[in-house]
């Protein structure tokens, strides 16, 4: 046995945890249930509950499981008549004041008290005495309704908003038995987090304001599932009604990704599923107006007509320009539509950065790929590098992480950017400097002349890169705040910056991409180098907008909705063929109109912002006749003479695992081994971190 | 054993607040001589070979908390706990109005002895003009030499701050003081670790109660022997006890530790007012059990009480006389305490606002047969239950009124009334509790 | 031998020619139920005339036939529709489907609904067999509403 491990016996069962285990948790490994309200592994111990009383051997007293770290040869019983006794009395003393009103309550049938009062609770109560009051419901914010009454003050939103969120939103007011759950100056409770509290309360006092009285929670069935609102894919449960209605997402715990939270614009972004202009059937436009269709005429109209444009200009004059939301496997399969069907190199994907890397500077991108690094990898981290980038903006639980890693491991932080972003006050320096400098920065943070004649407000940042252990970068690379004629040197500066590190340091970059699957969208090429040789092509669309091109495929992307200019180019096409979810300004000018599933409504993978391929599977039913995009593309290629023979996804996927550079091998060929966590894919950088 | 002043030398020269007096007297005599002579262990030494023991209630031996710092650190402090909410006890409140320079010079070679260089004096809120005049002292002190940077022209200095709480009994725990003293709302703190190892802003703290510290320069002047000569052999030195009620002559009395309560009552306090009889009395504050009249021959020092069923505390008497309600002081007193919950922990919160309405329905006739078994049944299911002890001081008289007291419980409860009413005996006891 | 049987066959006859019918004339004749008839579905008021109702699904969540349809709503609290936060905006029963086993009385935590002793239920579409609020509730307490206004 090594030093740093210690025996314990709990009800007879001995087991052997790391030293300063906390006795709940180590009680947990071996299947002992000890009750907790107050206690939460994210949050650490507070012991104000007083539920998981426990009889240790030798101690006068009952003592907290949640608040006791374990030592040697500890005995520890947990069914003991004290505690059993003290268990009822705690059960007691939380309902005395309780409102009992479970039937009206959105947390009754999935509530902690009411699972542990049934377990471990008096069957009656001995209180004759008046109730305390409260006004009910507050409207903390816009997402969260509280009810005093049913609180029971075991303070875990407090110690989130302080802790893990630290915005301190959420406070305890008052004193004693009256005390209650507040915010400073009943101000609202505005957060990028607030959804969060609502799975951490133990009973129903803080609920969501959006689903308030929607549901019961046991008519809803879960289905495993990855956020489609950011690249950094945290996992969720889809919960779903009747198999038709989506309900809530919840968090699903993944220590590799999200550490167990979920932001608010993942949590309660889930409208889109269920939303009535969802398009039901083919659309084609007839004498200027889209009309419902069958996929055969809307897949007859699509073929004859691409095949003429391709007889006419060759088909590299039909441009796919795919959505970087779709699945890795309706990505992979339109790729191949084009380039094995219908023979078309220009493809891309939008939105994405706009600029382009040219062969000569394939190097900068390798250099950045070889040092991407996984989530998880800023826990380990001993500095925290922001290079012109927001995590809270762009994938908020990174925010979490950073500031879990900065709080937990003594981590630091250098916040080198335009402007200050909320991480900033967190920083341990801050490095600011106009858009148009900031090559010049990075490059003069190491450059030796630069280094002596820098001024004072490098030293800061500097002298922490030049600091020892393992160092994270994370980057946004379509650099919002830099301008466009910039942001090419600022990808290539960046990648200098890892080069120079490197001799010293363990080095990886975390790059915030922007949509969800964009890093797929680029690993199967669907970013493909285009006649010039560069690496990343001019984007397609601004391409689109110089006439280039005769017909387009839009999968899923709507750039018309955002590119000035793009309507009249699209109008001028021959012809437009559009896959959406409902009828986006694009696919308003298009010819034919395919109508999706989205993410709930199929199985499939995605690849997050650090390559994890993480499975979702299908939660409800698509509306009317929408299909999966892969399902589509493949029933469309039946009409080329190279047709794809796709019969599921998981032959895309097997096809995947066998066929790209750096999946081939890690991947899977089921979806079943992949796994409800997900899988880490061409992880160079992670290794090269090792 | 009988009266003996030390600690309160103001009797004797009512003008020892001004520094010119204190120090005529001997004062900062004990400071210089351990600032020149004496290494910060020794100090230590001394203080725990007096066996001087914590004057706050709990009595723990003040040298070995102060032994129990860490072997290195840079940083600690040292905190005065002035916060005297207890009710019935006014002890500080005198040594500090009338002899500050004593508690001054007390923290100064506390500090000294823990090599911290910032005192502070946590005082209740309450105590405004206190403050005020702490404050004043301290500014002589700082004038004279004896306050700040390179006292006595030695490498040590040490800062003195006065520092007003709110309003709140629970900062009167230790570790709820450290918050309070930070700036946070006061809540008791998760232990260990111990203020000792990580206390104020995170560095090794000692608390230690105003009469504790007045100890201590009389300690280093005159040896740890002489403190022993007074008091008994396990509680050595003198106490000053407060006593209320309807007694002639109400006030602190300054006794050596093994005085019997009956000197405390006759002698000092001139006996009951109105030739009325003794009920029952409280002999350390709201939080320790009462005790029937009779028990009168019991020592004032920390073993007799428990062995009498109660605790000696800060040595704060509350008398009731024979015509006082016992369930309506018990009122009062479970009033107090519910008020005064500060809300952490679910068995105090709402422990303590349960007995509260219970106490209050058999006050008010609305008793049961089956209540006084509910509330001792609610007092055990909170005694060593809470997150601090103030959750068992919130118990501790139930069920001492109930074993002492139960037939006028069930007097109350059978005739559906108090049987007390009007309340002419308690009024003083509701001044003291603030609750009136 | 043949004589025998007839005669056994009019003993019969006879013995029950005299006997008052056991069959009634139903609808003019009415029969007496017994107590605990469960029968068409009843949704009850307080004395104030509030639904007693509150939407919380127990009697949907018992229900083996799954012939409840309910979608809660918040009360308006200057205006509420039943006592509490929380009432049913849609109540609808499928009589059709149910098999009048009174699983949702049993489940009912306010006792808001009872199975009636009324068993004459017909239409000629089977739409007109769904049951919402307006065929189960019993009327306002006209004396309730005088007292309220």
């Amino acid at each position: 046995m090594a030093e740093d491990r210690v025996h314990v016996t709990i009800d007879g069962a001995q087991t052997e945890v790391p030293k300063g285990t906390i006795l709940w948790e180590a009680a947990k490994d071996i299947g002992v249930d000890i009750p907790i309200f107050c206690y939460h592994s994210k949050l650490g111990p507070v012991g104000v509950c007083r539920m998981c009383m426990v009889q240790v051997e030798g101690m006068p007293k009952l003592t907290t499981a949640c608040t006791t770290t374990v030592t040697d040869g500890m005995v520890v019983h947990t069914r003991s008549p004290e505690v059993e006794k003290a268990q009822r009395g705690v059960l007691e003393f939380l309902l005395i004041n309780h409102p009992l009103d479970c039937p009206i309550c959105d947390r009754g049938g999935e509530c902690p008290l009411q699972d542990q009062t049934f377990q471990y609770g008096p069957g009656i109560s001995r209180f004759v005495e008046r109730k305390r009051h409260f006004v009910k419901p507050v409207r903390l914010g816009p997402t969260i309704d509280l009810d005093r009454e049913r609180c029971i003050l075991c303070w875990r939103c407090v110690r989130f908003t302080s802790e893990v969120a630290e915005d301190n939103k959420l406070i305890l007011v008052d004193r004693g038995s009256e005390s209650f759950i507040g915010t400073f100056e009943a101000e609202p409770y505005v957060s990028n987090f607030s959804g969060n509290v609502i799975e951490l309360c133990p009973v129903g006092a803080l609920t969501s304001h959006k689903q308030r009285f929607t549901f019961r929670p046991w008519e809803l069935q879960q289905h495993p599932s990855i956020c489609p609102h950011c690249p950094m894919g945290c996992n969720i449960n889809i919960d779903v009604r009747d198999a038709q209605e989506v309900i809530r997402f919840r968090s699903r715990t993944n220590e590799a990704v999200d550490d167990g939270w979920l932001c608010d614009r993942g949590r309660f972004g889930y409208d889109f599923i269920g939303s009535p202009d969802r398009l039901k059937t083919p659309l084609i436009r007839e004498d200027g107006t889209l009309r419902p269709a069958s996929f055969s005429a809307a897949y007859r109209l699509i073929a004859e007509r691409l095949q003429r444009v391709a007889a006419e200009a060759g088909p590299h004059s039909i441009a796919g320009i795919a959505s970087p939301r779709l699945s890795n496997e309706d990505l992979f399969v339109f790729r191949r539509f084009l380039r094995d069907s219908v023979g078309s190199e220009s493809i891309d994907y939008w939105p994405r950065p706009e600029y382009s890397i040219d062969s000569g500077d394939s190097a900068a991108l390798q250099t950045l790929d070889s040092a991407l690094t996984s989530i998880d990898r800023i826990d380990s981290a001993a500095l925290i590098v922001l290079i012109a980038a927001d995590p809270s903006e762009k994938e908020p639980v990174m925010e979490l992480r950073i500031r879990s890693a900065l709080n937990k491991r003594s981590a630091q932080l250098v916040d080198i950017g335009i402007h200050d972003v909320p991480l900033s006050g967190k920083a341990s320096a801050v490095l600011r400097f106009a858009p148009d400098q900031i090559d010049g920065v990075l490059r003069g943070l190491f450059l030796a002349a630069a280094r002596e004649a820098g001024s004072e407000e490098f030293a800061g940042a500097r002298e922490l890169l030049d600091g020892d252990g393992p160092v994270v970068l994370l980057y946004d690379d379509s650099f919002p705040d830099i301008p466009q004629e910039r942001r090419r040197d600022a990808l290539l500066s960046l990648a200098y910056m890892v080069d120079n590190l490197r001799e010293r340091r363990q080095v990886g970059v975390i790059p915030l991409l922007t949509t969800s699957n964009e890093m797929a969208a680029r690993d199967f090429g669907v970013m493909a180098p285009n006649d010039s040789g560069s690496v990343w092509g001019e984007p397609l669309v601004d391409r689109l907008l110089s006439g280039d091109y005769r017909a387009a495929l839009f999968w899923g992307a709507n750039p018309v909705g955002t590119v000035a200019g793009l309507t009249e180019a699209v109008e001028a096409l021959d012809f437009v063929a559009v896959s959406e979810l409902r009828l986006s300004e694009t696919a308003g000018l298009a010819d034919v109109v395919l109508p999706a599933s989205c993410f709930a409504e199929k199985v499939g993978t995605v690849t997050n912002t650090c390559r994890r391929v993480q499975v979702f599977s299908e939660a409800v039913p698509a509306p009317g006749m929408a299909r999966p995009d892969w399902q589509m593309l493949v029933e469309l290629s039946q009409r080329w003479d190279n047709p794809l023979s796709y019969a599921s996804p998981e032959a895309i996927l097997a096809d995947i695992s066998g066929s790209v550079p750096g999946y081939a091998g890690r991947l899977p060929t089921s979806y079943r081994r992949v796994g409800p966590l997900g899988v880490a894919v061409k992880g160079g950088g992670v290794e090269a971190a090792e | 054993m009988a009266q003996k002043t030390v600690l309160f030398k103001h009797l004797e020269q009512p003008e020892i607040h001004r520094l010119d007096v204190y120090r005529d007297a001997g004062g900062y005599g004990a400071l210089r001589t351990a600032v020149n002579d004496l290494a910060p262990a020794e100090v230590t030494q001394m203080v725990k070979d007096s066996g001087l023991r914590g004057r706050g209630g709990a009595g723990f031996p003040t040298g070995m908390k102060w032994s129990f710092l860490p072997k290195e650190y840079d940083t600690s402090y040292l905190v005065c706990n002035a916060d005297e909410s207890e009710p019935g006890a006014f002890k500080d409140r005198e040594l500090m109005e009338r002899n500050p320079h004593q508690l001054i010079e007390g923290c100064l070679l506390a500090a000294y002895a823990i090599r911290a260089r910032h005192a502070f004096i946590y005082v209740r809120g309450e105590y405004l003009a206190i403050k005020e005049l702490l404050d004043a002292a301290i500014e002589q002190a700082r004038q004279a030499g004896l306050v700040g940077e390179r006292i006595f022209g030695k490498d040590w200095g040490c800062e003195v701050s006065v520092y007003r709480g709110a309003g709140a009994y629970i900062c009167g725990e230790e570790s709820a003081m450290l918050d309070s003293l930070e700036g946070f709302r006061g809540f008791p703190r998760l232990r260990p670790p111990f203020p000792a190892v990580r206390g104020l802003y995170g560095k090794p703290t000692v608390v230690n109660n105003v009469e504790t510290l007045a100890n201590v320069p009389h300690i280093v002047a005159n040896g740890a022997e002489w403190f022993k000569s007074t008091g008994t052999e396990k509680s050595p030195g003198t106490k000053i006890c407060s006593i209320s009620g309807p007694v002639n002559r109400p006030g602190n009395y300054e006794l050596e530790m093994g005085t019997p309560f009956r000197y405390l009552l006759e002698d000092c306090a001139g006996g009951m007012a109105g030739g009325k009889s003794l009920k029952a009395y409280i002999p350390g504050g709201a939080s320790a059990p009462m005790l029937p009249g009779d028990c009168q021959d019991v020592g004032i020092d920390f073993e007799s009480y428990p062995a009498a069923g109660s605790t000696m505390g800060s040595a704060s008497f509350i008398l009731f006389p024979e015509d006082c309600c016992i369930v309506f002081a018990q009122l009062r007193i479970s009033e107090f305490f519910s008020h005064e919950s500060c809300g952490k922990c679910t068995p105090c919160r709402e422990g303590s606002r349960w007995l509260r309405q219970m106490v209050e329905r058999i006050e008010e006739g609305g008793g049961r047969e089956e209540d006084l078994p509910i509330l001792l049944d609610v007092t055990d299911n909170m005694v060593g239950k809470c997150f601090c002890a103030l959750g068992d001081f919130a118990t501790s008289n139930i069920v001492a009124s109930i074993r002492h007291f139960r037939h006028e419980y069930e007097q109350h409860i059978r005739e559906r009334r108090c049987p007390f009413r009007p309340h002419p005996a308690a009024e003083p006891l509701l001044q003291i509790a603030g609750v009136a | 031998m043949a004589f025998l049987e007839f005669a056994r066959g009019l003993k019969v006859t006879l013995s029950t020619m005299l006997k008052p019918p056991t069959t009634i004339q139903q609808p003019e004749e009415r029969r007496v139920l017994p107590e605990r008839f469960r029968g068409k579905h009843a949704l009850h008021r307080y004395e104030n005339n509030l639904e007693r109702c509150i939407g919380c699904f127990l009697c949907a969540g018992a229900c083996p036939a799954e012939c409840i349809y309910i979608e809660a709503a918040e009360n308006d609290p200057n205006n509420p529709v039943s006592a509490g936060e929380r009432y049913a905006r849609i109540y609808e029963i499928d009589e059709l489907r149910c098999i009048f086993c009174g699983f949702c009385e049993e489940a009912c935590p306010t006792g808001a609904i009872t199975l009636e002793p009324v068993f004459e239920m017909s239409d000629y579409e089977r739409g007109g067999m769904i049951f919402d609020k307006a065929i189960l509730l019993d009327p306002p307490r006209p004396q309730a509403v005088a007292a309220e206004t």
